[in-house]
């Protein structure tokens, strides 16, 4: 090993280097705190010896400044002292020394305390080798779920502004990646369909499911049992439901997904929807200017064989809001209230938006409403979107 | 995770000691109550009632427990309430799960039934 042995007595710097040099050590010396900070700054130890007692700088003095150097590789700071007291050995392990050697120095004594400070070093040697391994896995997985991130987002239907309808959404994934996703499209000029769907669990396995899924979704994959037409539109969504639900148990994954999933006839103004297992949704009726949640019960997908779903309808006018959110949102404190946003808080922070544009109630939601350090770490994926019938 | 059981005339009760039941421990609790089931425990009660809040992995969790008694007896949900009673309500699982408000109406369920 490299080791600096700093003490004012040049008997003692002598002795020392003589036992040192005999056990194979190479061996640097100082003689005092200053002339030793100088060669530590300029030269790699592994271990520094070093008196108590000295002018300019102390060896407790010494050793802190050491400490606070935060030096890449650790330094093992031996103490030699003729001092005893229990205030002493506090103040010095205070100070951040390793071992002590009593003066005066013994061969046998030096020999054992340097075998320990090898042990130690190498302990320390191999811990931050783990750690540097670990550190370099943990930044690539980072980068990789951030782009994860980025390409799911990516994924998600551009906000809609058309002749019929306007759209906003918000979403953010609990960890980088989220279970929650949502689409809408037209499959046709008198129709707009759309689903908003949570799968259980949330981070990567349900990311996949929900990637994969936005793809399954599609008109083309038998899940909407044929051509959609007016007569077909109307129990649509449960007929949807059913034989997702199918797939999802015959595919035997060990998720489940909540959802809600409508089609809107634009030609009619009327909604046809089923909800399964997700959130309550609210309608805003503009004439009256009332928000309702509307109190629809239906069984998650892929969890139950053969149960039944239910198509509801809803006849809007202009003006008229439909807003669709998942649950993760019930597991964040309000800004505004320091309440749950569950229930009736959930519902009067909705309803004091009511009024608003998709847009503007996003950028409220986004802005007022979820503390900034909580979306550092949401425990589920929040996500909301809503619509705005014109 | 924590489960309390204890055994009483041929009937288990199962009462999850924790405050929350999440995905952090839904994979556990489902192992565990799948050994019950599979040691021939046929009639269990499940205190649910220290719970206050659920989340999806371990209602599928559940579900998955009520599966592997299929049937060869019968497992029954007791003390949900809140937040955790709403969610078996949106969830429609309430249809699918014997509940009961408390202990003793879960234990005369059982008592009927025999």
């Amino acid at each position: 090993m490299n080791i600096l042995v700093v003490d004012d007595s040049t008997e003692i710097r002598l002795i020392i280097k003589h036992y040192l040099t005999k056990f194979n050590h190479n061996v640097d010396l100082a003689v005092d705190g200053g002339d030793a900070w100088e060669k530590i700054t300029n030269n790699e130890y592994q271990v520094i010896i070093s008196d108590w007692k000295m002018p300019i700088m102390n060896g407790l003095e010494l050793c802190k400044k050491v400490r606070a150097a935060n030096f890449k590789n650790y330094i093992y700071f031996i103490l030699l002292t003729g001092m005893s007291g229990k205030q002493n050995t506090l103040d010095s392990i205070k100070a951040g020394i390793d071992d002590f050697v009593n003066k005066p120095i013994d061969a046998d004594e030096l020999k054992i305390r340097l075998t320990s400070a090898k042990r130690v070093l190498d302990l320390e040697e191999t811990l931050e080798r783990k750690n540097l391994a670990l550190k370099k896995i943990n930044e690539q997985l980072n980068t990789d779920l951030k782009n994860a991130t980025n390409t799911q987002i990516s994924l998600l239907p551009a906000n809609l502004d058309s002749k019929h309808f306007t759209t906003a959404w918000y979403y953010k994934p609990a960890v980088f990646v989220g279970g929650d996703t949502f689409n809408y499209f037209t499959p046709s000029p008198d129709f707009l369909v759309f689903y908003k769907i949570d799968i259980s669990g949330h981070g990567i396995s349900a990311a996949m499911l929900s990637m994969s899924l936005q793809s399954t979704l599609g008109l083309k994959r038998g899940l909407y049992g044929g051509p959609i037409t007016r007569e077909s539109s109307y129990d649509l969504p449960r007929v949807f439901a059913e034989n997702l639900n199918k797939m999802m148990l015959e595919n035997n994954t060990d998720h489940y997904l909540t959802m809600i999933f409508g089609i809107v006839d634009i030609k009619l103004n009327q909604m046809h929807y089923v909800q399964a297992g997700h959130p309550h949704p609210m309608f805003y009726n503009k004439e009256h200017d009332q928000l309702t949640e509307i109190d629809v019960d239906g069984f998650p997908i892929g969890l139950i064989d053969n149960v039944e779903y239910e198509t509801r309808h809803i006849d809007y006018k202009s003006g008229d809001k439909f807003v669709v959110y998942s649950d993760g949102i019930n597991e964040v404190d309000s800004a505004i209230t320091d309440k749950r946003l569950e229930s009736n808080t959930l519902y009067e922070h909705f309803n004091s938006i009511r009024n608003l544009t998709p847009n503007n109630m996003i950028d409220k939601i986004k802005n007022t409403w979820l503390k900034k350090e909580q979306l550092k770490a949401l425990p589920d994926d929040v996500s909301i979107l809503i619509f705005e019938f014109k | 995770m924590n489960l309390a059981i204890t055994e009483n005339e041929n009937i288990t009760v199962v009462t999850v000691k924790e405050a929350r039941l999440d995905a952090s421990i839904a994979p556990e609790f489902k192992k565990q109550m799948e050994e019950l089931i599979n040691n021939d425990k046929d009639k269990i009660i499940l205190d649910i009632s220290e719970i206050g809040f659920m989340d999806s992995s371990s209602l599928g969790a559940l579900v998955g427990v009520l599966k592997a008694m299929g049937n060869n007896g019968k497992l029954i949900v007791c003390g949900a309430s809140g937040v955790v009673l709403e969610l078996f309500k949106l969830t429609r699982m309430d249809r699918i799960f014997t509940l009961a408000d408390d202990m003793q109406a879960a234990k005369s369920a059982f008592v009927a039934e025999a």
